[in-house]
């Protein structure tokens, strides 16, 4: 369970989050919708604990979460618990791809070349990539390298997972894919996930609850089909991906 | 007025970014006490790094450390010679004390200071540096590893190991460029040379210097880890960054190297 209570977040003037609110119970799926630049990254890196809250707090399973914001913190093993699949997937760029899937469990310790080499090529197969092991990064198309990303962030049985836009820049078949890989996850893993997107399919098919990131705050939240019927104009606006509305296109 | 007002702002921001170097630099060196201090599971695992560290910013440092070494030692053997034989009329035998004494304590030190932290040390900041702003360093934390630790602590330990090795090939290097300059262009016999090296010439000086390299090692990994893990602002931010490296870690070399004399001619 993860509890999201009074978060607010600025970079110097600029204020991105002001006060959000959000409750994610275990094994569900929740979708986090927002328009560009509203602070829907920086929402995922406090949870994450990559950035710390300038006021507000974030408790995972009742303890507040672990601060990853020191260049020291990492967390005990047992501690580090959250996948993360970033924007541009940050992959190691002086690390083959398999080296990148099994970095956590390479790190962990405890197994072997051979068996690491496996679940790096298993979890490679799990989101569509074959032959790609001995790969550098740099070699590889966009839309692979996010699929990179979603194999090593996935690779360690992570209980908690934080998808950042996990098909933007993908094509549809394969955001379909991505989609169907997140709800098989869920039931393989039994993790709890947030996912942010603009990828209105995405949201639909994964998200057991959706909810919209606006001005600072969690504008509205519902389970699926009632969020697809809420009466609210920001709502419908962003469903329905038109530029005139309350949210202002600058 | 405002100009006080602003010379204020200067001076509180320099001492700001000084507090966070100082705290930075605490934190890297508890985390390489505590790598040096850990089981031997942790030291295999990290071991490939080191060594991947050790080849990157020793073993490549090596030919351009010592093509600076030979013509400095050579230039120096013939600035000896014009100054020996012309103004001092011919008292050339003190050629070997002349080229090394202020080889091995200064110049070999210092030169092979400046060349790491311009080209390990930019290369240092710029790779930190994209990994930061490209995410790379939260992804470390994401994945249970400390980015210090991963990152920091195997630069510290190269630089800190590799600088009095490549200061010591300097040394010799420089000591034979101004033998084959005192023995071709002046005419030296090689006795006279090497012979006079140890008449003035003490390990002392030798090791002093090499002592000092250690240091200037650290700062130069200090300053351009500190560099690149605080960058911000895409590619442009890594170009302020690793130049803003070289720059601190050059004059914390020169302005150290001061200081560092200074001391040991207290202690010893
Ligand atoms: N480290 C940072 N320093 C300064 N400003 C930041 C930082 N991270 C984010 N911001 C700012 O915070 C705002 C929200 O950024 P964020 O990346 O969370 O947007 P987003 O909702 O994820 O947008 P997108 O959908 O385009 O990814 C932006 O205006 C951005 O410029
Ligand atoms: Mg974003």
């Amino acid at each position: 369970m993860i509890e999201v209570r009074g978060v607010h977040k600025a970079f110097g003037p600029m204020r991105v989050l002001r006060g959000v609110d959000l409750d994610v119970v275990d094994g569900e799926t929740l979708v986090v919708l927002g328009s560009s630049g509203g602070g829907k990254s920086v929402l995922l890196k406090v949870i994450a604990g990559l950035l710390d809250p300038d006021a507000g707090a974030v408790r995972v399973d009742g303890r507040p979460r672990e601060s990853l914001a020191s260049l020291r913190g990492a967390g005990a093993p047992g501690t580090a618990r959250f996948a993360y699949l970033f924007q541009g997937a940050a992959l190691f760029d002086s690390l083959s791809v398999g080296d990148n899937v099994s970095f956590a469990l390479r790190r962990r310790g405890g197994m072997d070349p051979g068996r690491l080499r496996a679940v790096a090529e298993e979890r490679l197969a799990w989101v569509g990539l074959r032959g790609v092991h001995d790969k550098m990064p740099a070699e590889l198309s966009g839309g692979m390298r996010k699929r990179v990303g979603l194999a090593r962030a996935i690779a360690a049985d992570p209980a908690f997972v934080l998808y950042d836009e996990p098909t933007t820049g993908l094509d549809p078949i394969s955001s379909d894919a991505i989609a169907d890989l997140i709800l098989s996850l869920q039931a393989r893993l039994g993790s709890t996930s947030i996912v942010v997107t603009h990828d209105m399919a995405l949201a639909f098919k994964v998200g057991d609850r959706l909810c919209l990131l606006h001005e600072g705050r969690i504008h509205a939240r519902a389970p699926r089909e009632e969020f697809r019927a809420l009466d609210d104009a920001v709502v419908q606006q962003f469903i329905h991906g038109r530029a005139q509305g309350p949210i202002q296109f600058l | 007025m405002s100009a006080a007002r602003g010379a204020r702002g200067a001076a509180l921001a320099f001492l700001e970014e000084t507090g966070r170097l100082a705290e930075f630099t605490r934190d890297l060196l508890a985390e390489t006490a505590a790598f040096l201090a850990s089981p031997r599971r942790s030291l295999r695992l990290d071991g490939g790094v080191l060594m991947d560290q050790l080849e990157r910013i020793g073993t490549s440092s090596v030919p351009v450390v010592l093509v600076t070494a030979l013509f400095t030692g050579m230039v120096l053997a013939l600035q000896a010679g014009l100054t020996l034989e012309v103004k001092l009329k011919g008292v050339t035998q003190f050629m070997g004390r002349t080229v090394a004494l202020p080889f091995l304590r200064e110049l070999g030190p210092v030169l092979t200071g400046l060349i790491v932290a311009g080209r390990v040390g930019s290369a240092i900041a710029a790779e930190l540096g994209t990994m930061a702003v490209t995410e790379q360093v939260d992804a470390l934390k994401t994945l249970g590893t400390p980015p210090l630790r991963y990152l920091g602590v195997p630069r510290l330990l190269a630089c800190v190991a590799m600088l009095p090795v490549l200061t010591a090939l300097a040394d010799v290097v420089g000591l034979f460029g101004g033998y084959v300059v005192a023995s071709l262009v002046l005419g030296l016999p090689a006795n006279v040379y090497w012979g006079d090296v140890p008449q003035m010439v003490t390990a002392g000086d030798f090791g002093s210097g090499l002592l000092k390299t250690a240091v200037f090692g650290a700062i130069i990994a200090v300053v351009c880890t500190y560099q690149g893990f605080g960058t911000t602002g895409g590619a442009e931010g890594v170009g302020r960054a690793t130049t803003r490296a070289v720059v601190w870690s050059s004059i914390l070399i020169l302005v150290g190297d001061y200081f560092l004399t200074a001391l040991m001619g207290l202690v010893l």
